[in-house]
C-alpha cells in the first residue's frame, strides 16, 4: 500500500492532518476497504494540491483548503464506518491498552470524587464553619458541583467500559469490578447534591433568612454528604482490588505487583480495626490513608504498564489474537 | 440515510451532473478530484465537496451501479509522478437517474458512446 504522498505536491501539515484522520477513521477496517479509502484521500489531497498551486495559490491557502475540507467532511467519515460495519463496528485497540487507560483515568476521577467539599463537619463550631462557606463565590460552588457530575457520569461510563473489556476474562469478577465504579458514581453524583444543599444552606445563614434549625439541618447535610464520599471511596477501593485480582489471574501486569494491593486492603482493614477497637481517628485516618494511596499507586503502575507496555507480551490464555484483541 | 428506490441525493445529482459534463468536455473517466472541482464550478460554488461527503457518495453510487471505477495503472501513475486514481465512469443506469432526477439536464443517450453500460 502506497501511504506516501508521490510527486511535485509536498505534503504539508494539513494534508498530513487529513491523511491521518484517514488513517484513524478506517482503522480496523478490513484491508481492502481501508486501502480503498486511503487511496482516495491520497489522490485527492496530491491533485488538490497540484491543481491549486499550479493555479497560482499560495501554499498556505491550499493548506486552509485542505484543512476546511477535511473538517466538514468529518461527519460523513463517521457516518459511513458506522453505515459499513454498523454495531458489529470493531477498532482493535489491544484491551490492555484499553483498560490501562481506563486505570489512569481513574485515579484522577477518584480524587476528584472524594475531595468533595472542603467542608470541616468536625470543626468545633459549625456555625462559623458555615460562614466561612457561605463566602465561596456562586461559580465556585457551581463549578465544583459541575466538576463532580462530569466525574460521576466518567466513573458510570468508565465502568461500563471495563466490564464490557473484561467480562471475556472474567465475567463474574467483572460484573463485581464494574458495578463498584458505577456505585461510586452514583454516589458521587449523590454527594454533588448533597454539596449544593449545604451551599445553598449556607448563603441562607449567611443572609439570616434560616433560624435556629438551619445549624443543625445543614451540619447533617454535610455529615450526610462526607458518608455518601467515603462510601463512594470504599466502593472504589473494592474495584480496585477486584480489578487487581483480574490483572493478576489473567497476567494483565507483573504478578508482583499485585502485592501493592494486598498491602493497600491490609491497611484499609487495619484502618477499620483501629477505628472499632481503638477508637483512635488520627491513627485511623493515617493507616486509611496510607491505604489508599497504596491503591493509587497500584492503578498508576499497573495502568501504565498496560498503556506503555508489549501487550502480546502481557496478554495470557494463549489467545491467538493476542496482540489484537478488539473492544 | 434510506432514499426512496429510484431517487438519488442531492449530492448524487451534483456527482452525476458534473460527471456527464466531464465526459461531454472529453473526459469519459474522472478522478474524485476531478468531480469535486466540476460541480464547484458547475455549481458556482466557494468551495469544494468535502472528502467524507465526496468519497462516501462515490462509493455509495459505485455500489448502486451509478458509477464504475477502476484503479489507475500503476504504471501510468508512476509515469506521472502521482499516486494512483480512482477513475469514475457514469454507467447507463446513472444517466439514466439523472435524466429521471433532472429531465432537462442531459439529453437522453448523448453519453451512450462514452459510459460503460451498466
Amino acid at each position: 500500500m502506497s501511504m506516501t504522498m508521490q510527486g511535485q505536491a509536498e505534503r504539508g501539515f494539513a494534508q498530513s492532518l487529513a491523511y491521518g484522520w484517514a488513517r484513524l477513521y478506517t482503522k480496523g477496517m478490513t484491508e481492502g476497504r481501508r486501502e480503498h479509502r486511503l487511496q482516495q484521500i491520497e489522490s485527492d489531497l496530491f491533485e488538490h494540491t497540484t491543481d491549486r498551486t499550479e493555479g497560482g495559490a499560495s501554499p498556505s491557502l491550499v493548506g486552509f483548503e485542505t484543512l476546511e475540507r477535511f473538517l466538514r467532511g468529518i461527519p460523513a467519515d463517521v457516518l459511513w464506518r458506522f453505515q459499513l460495519e454498523g454495531i458489529n463496528m470493531r477498532i482493535r485497540i489491544p484491551v490492555e491498552r484499553v483498560v490501562g487507560g481506563i486505570l489512569l483515568s481513574l485515579v484522577v476521577l477518584i480524587m476528584i470524587a472524594t475531595s468533595i467539599s472542603g467542608y470541616d463537619t468536625a470543626r468545633a463550631g459549625w456555625e462559623g464553619e458555615l460562614a466561612r462557606l457561605s463566602e465561596l463565590p456562586n461559580y465556585q460552588v457551581a463549578g465544583n458541583m459541575l466538576f463532580q457530575s462530569f466525574a460521576g457520569l466518567s466513573l458510570i461510563v468508565l465502568a461500563a467500559v471495563l466490564y464490557a473489556a473484561l467480562r471475556g476474562r472474567s465475567a463474574i469478577l467483572s460484573t463485581f469490578c464494574g458495578f463498584s465504579f458505577a456505585a461510586a458514581g452514583v454516589l458521587t453524583f449523590v454527594a454533588s447534591a448533597l454539596y449544593g444543599v449545604v451551599a445553598t444552606l449556607a448563603d441562607e445563614t449567611s443572609t439570616g433568612l434560616g433560624g435556629a434549625n438551619i445549624l443543625v439541618t445543614s451540619r447533617a447535610f454535610a455529615l450526610a454528604m462526607d458518608d455518601v464520599v467515603r462510601a463512594g471511596g470504599l466502593l472504589s477501593l473494592s474495584g480496585i482490588y477486584v480489578l487487581a485480582t483480574i490483572a493478576f489471574r489473567e497476567r494483565l501486569v507483573p504478578r508482583r505487583l499485585l502485592g501493592l494491593a494486598v498491602m493497600s486492603g491490609g491497611l484499609v482493614f487495619a484502618a477499620w480495626i483501629v477505628e472499632v477497637v481503638a477508637d483512635k481517628p488520627d491513627w485511623n485516618w493515617g493507616v486509611f490513608m496510607s491505604g489508599a494511596a497504596l491503591a493509587m499507586l497500584w492503578l498508576i503502575v499497573a495502568g501504565g504498564w498496560m498503556v506503555l507496555g508489549n501487550a502480546a507480551h502481557s496478554l495470557g490464555g494463549g489467545h491467538d489474537d493476542a496482540a489484537a484483541h478488539p473492544v | 440515510m434510506r432514499r426512496k428506490p429510484g431517487t438519488l441525493f442531492p449530492i448524487e445529482v451534483s456527482i452525476l451532473a458534473a460527471g456527464v459534463d466531464l465526459v461531454r468536455a472529453g473526459e469519459v473517466e474522472f478522478h474524485g478530484y476531478a468531480i469535486a472541482r466540476a460541480i464547484s464550478e458547475r455549481e458556482e460554488a466557494r468551495r469544494l465537496t468535502a472528502h467524507g461527503t465526496l468519497y462516501r457518495a462515490l462509493d455509495r453510487m459505485e455500489d448502486a451501479g451509478l458509477l464504475t471505477s477502476v484503479l489507475e495503472d500503476a504504471d501510468v501513475a508512476a509515469e506521472n509522478n502521482r499516486p494512483r486514481r480512482h477513475l469514475y465512469r457514469v454507467t447507463a443506469l446513472g444517466e439514466r437517474a439523472l435524466v429521471a432526477a433532472r429531465p432537462d439536464s442531459v439529453p437522453a443517450g448523448a453519453l451512450r458512446k462514452g459510459a460503460n453500460p451498466a
